[in-house]
């Protein structure tokens, strides 16, 4: 019998020039729910930072899995609520009243697995331009929603935290699924990033940074990543963005107890 | 590239709006439903003062990405906020929102989710108020316009350059403004010289011209000099007025010759968009 097992790596980090405090993307996982996922809070909304933290923390909470659009529609209009109540309770100078009427808005990837008797495998949801890329050995045999690094630019749907919005966003949600290899490596990134790893990865000759950058996030090695990223953004192929990024590796283990 | 700086706390940008506030603009401006020209443009400086505002919002904190500046110019020449900040030529965003002159209670018809309108009460702050009176010493305005700007330069040498916004509905009264219009244009900071658009409105409903790449279709002299102390969009601007689907090619000028009042409205609308906010 044969056990998954996930090696889970991330990064985060503002613009540079802001304090972390600042960033507006969010990441996190739960290994126990095999689930992952990235917000990245668009810094024209209302205080787009809280809508994406909250956005990853009930997704990783959430009892049911939110694998189609339907039930993640349900699912946002929950968090929806907490994120409403939250400031509906607040006396707010007649700017920020403003602005909380235009509502948050955030990209959002999430990733999950589940396994059957003979078989791992996962399901991916996205609305936005955070990205799930699967690469399998040396192709990027997945990429969702978007794959064409210059699909980047446009103004992407993003998960609103406006209710009356909703139906219309949700109709842009991407979801795929597909049976996990082992040594298969997950990047769920944020758009800039992930722009910028895709744009490496079509480039003769530059697909050693992009692997680099894995394994830089792997090894925590921030020095490192910050040079590769200076790199990046003086050669102006990185926006200067937050960056928020999670690699699961997946491996499968032979009990030999068998 | 010139103007692409990124424009953040450390490296704020500029906007002036210059305004005619001469006799003139009590005339008529507009339909059927029509304002006085000098409530109208009071109008529109105020809500895109809003909408600056709006833009550097974060959550409950103002961000002081612009810093801005209003002067008038009519029977007297100077700063135009009314209010807290009355007499001050130079203000932070975050000073913007906090002092307006007064929040007036508007209604504005939004769309009722069935196709049609309904009116809903806004808060609509107000930071000026309309003055119409004398003449136009317009050279006398872009001097001291040059002067604040000169004062901001010293202090913001990487930033994107200031924007100075300039609506008139008539000539000069005070001289040629060419010389000291082009002395605001030859200033620049390290992402490019300062950039200086000029709005010309008419009440006469004659044919309106707007961002021009040449002087063959203006009718007059005075057409010509404000063409000629207009910058070039640069490209953020040209796309600002691609998406409100105005025509501005490659080498178009921040210029309008009679305008009317969607020109106005389009044209601070386009001016105040430098894009690249951090």
């Amino acid at each position: 019998m044969a056990a998954w097992s996930f090696q889970v790596h991330s990064f985060l980090a503002p613009k540079v020039g802001l304090s972390d405090r600042e960033c507006e993307d969010a990441l996190g996982w739960n290994t126990r729910k095999q689930r992952f996922c990235l917000a990245d809070g668009a810094t024209e909304g209302f205080n787009s930072r809280r809508w994406a933290r909250l956005l990853v923390k009930h997704w990783l909470r959430s009892t049911r899995p939110i694998t189609t659009p339907e039930v993640f529609a349900d699912w946002t209009h929950s968090v929806s609520s907490r994120f409403e109540k939250y400031w509906r309770s607040r006396r707010l100078s007649w700017f920020a009243e403003e602005k909380a009427r235009g509502g948050a808005f955030a990209a959002f990837v999430g990733l999950s697995f589940h396994e059957s008797s003979e078989a791992l495998y996962w399901q991916a949801i996205a609305l936005g331009d955070s990205c799930m890329l699967l690469r399998r050995d040396d192709e990027i045999v997945e990429s969702l929603p978007l794959g064409d690094p210059a699909s980047f630019n446009s103004r992407p749907i993003l998960v609103p935290s406006k209710v009356d919005t909703l139906e219309t966003a949700t109709n842009s949600i991407v979801c795929r699924s597909g049976r996990v290899e082992p040594g298969d490596s997950y990047l769920l990134l944020s758009d800039s990033i992930a722009a910028w790893y895709l744009r490496l990865w079509r480039e003769d000759g530059s697909r050693t940074q992009a692997l680099a950058f894995e394994e830089f996030v792997a090894r925590s090695s921030y020095e490192d990543l910050q040079l590769l990223l200076n790199g990046g953004r003086e050669c102006g192929l990185l926006r200067n963005d937050d960056i928020a990024a999670i690699i699961v590796r997946v491996r499968q283990d032979i009990d030999v107890s068998e | 590239m010139a103007y692409s700086a990124e424009i953040s706390r450390g490296n704020p940008t500029c906007f002036v709006f210059l305004l005619d506030q001469s006799g003139s603009m009590a005339d008529q401006f507009g339909g059927e439903q029509s304002q006085r020209k000098a409530d109208f443009v009071a109008d529109v400086v105020n809500r895109t003062l809003h909408d600056i505002v709006i833009r550097c919002t974060k959550t409950e904190e103002v961000r002081n990405y612009y810093y801005i500046s209003i002067v008038g110019y009519g029977a007297a020449v100077g700063p135009a906020f009314s209010g807290n900040l009355s007499g001050k030529s130079l203000v932070p965003v975050s000073e913007v929102a906090e002092l307006p002159a007064r929040i007036e209670n508007r209604t504005k018809r939004v769309p009722d989710g069935a196709g049609g309108l309904v009116e809903t009460q806004v808060r609509f702050p107000v930071w000026m108020d309309p003055v119409s009176n004398g003449g136009t010493p317009m050279c006398q305005a872009f001097s001291l316009v040059k002067g604040i700007i000169d004062q901001w330069l010293s202090e913001h040498k990487n930033s994107f350059p200031p924007t100075v916004l300039h609506l008139t509905d008539g000539e000069s009264t005070d001289g040629d403004p060419s010389g000291v219009a082009q002395g605001i244009l030859d200033q620049s900071t390290a992402d490019g010289k300062v950039l200086l658009f000029n709005c010309h409105v008419s009440s006469r409903h004659s044919l309106k011209i707007e961002y021009p790449s040449d002087e063959s279709r203006l009718p007059d002299d005075f057409a010509r000099t404000l063409f000629r102390i207009s910058s070039p969009l640069p490209e953020a601007f040209r796309r600002a007025a691609g998406e409100i689907g105005l025509s501005a090619p490659e080498g178009a000028r921040g210029f309008v010759f009679n305008g009317d009042p969607v020109s106005v409205a389009q044209f601070f609308d386009i001016g105040t968009r430098p894009a690249n906010l951090r």
